[in-house]
């Protein structure tokens, strides 16, 4: 897990709710990729967040670079 | 046409040095290079005639602050395999791969810049690469 990310146990009927409401999310930003908008890519994103990219190798082994 | 954020171009001058960009290469597959603040090399390994791998490595110091890691990490995006500027590399090793593979049985007219090998005035000369052939006919004992 990300150092700062926290789980928490949440009730089942919220979890319920939210569901649909999160896949959509999620059907949604694919759909925006998948048609290569990406101007609108960055809308899916609140303006505090971190965006980091990786890979396998320097994941393992605790390194921070992530060349695209 | 601007970039929103002009941090990747940002440029710290942490080197005694007049130049921004330096890039050396070793013999026969390594280069060792600074981009701005970005320190790294590139590594070629051969699987053959027709296919290598190109191995990026990117560094920074021990004792870097954390922005100063942040800002090589960002910049780094200049590098890689679509990185603004090594995607352009990458493109022109694809033409000099497949000019190789037309004229393999044969051979390669390389007189950009005359006949001279070597350190040259300018950059608009194949001086260098006439220099490499020169050395790998030696080696191969060609």
């Amino acid at each position: 897990m990300l150092p700062g990310f926290v789980s928490a146990p949440v009730a089942p009927e919220l979890a319920r709710a939210l569901r649909a409401e999160i896949e959509e999310f999620h059907a949604a930003y694919c759909a925006v990729l998948d048609a290569g908008r990406i101007e609108e890519w960055p809308a899916f994103f609140t303006a505090d967040a971190l965006y980091r990219i990786t890979g396998r190798e320097n994941a393992e082994a605790g390194l921070p670079v992530g060349l695209v | 046409m601007k970039l929103h954020d002009g941090r990747i171009l940002d440029y710290v001058r942490e080197f005694r040095s007049p130049w921004s960009v330096t890039m050396q290469t070793i013999w026969p597959n390594l280069v060792v290079q600074r981009e701005l603040n970005t320190l790294g090399t590139r590594h070629i390994v051969p699987h053959g005639p027709d296919e290598f791998t190109m191995i990026w490595t990117m560094f920074g110091y021990k004792g870097d602050t954390p922005e100063m890691t942040r800002h090589r990490l960002r910049q780094g995006n200049l590098m890689g395999p679509a990185g603004f500027l090594g995607l352009e590399d990458n493109e022109a090793m694809k033409f000099v791969q497949d000019g190789l593979e037309k004229s393999r049985a044969g051979a390669a007219v390389v007189e950009l810049g005359g006949r001279e090998e070597g350190s040259s005035r300018t950059l608009i000369t194949e001086a260098a690469i006439r220099s490499m052939y020169r050395h790998w006919r030696q080696v191969m004992e060609l």
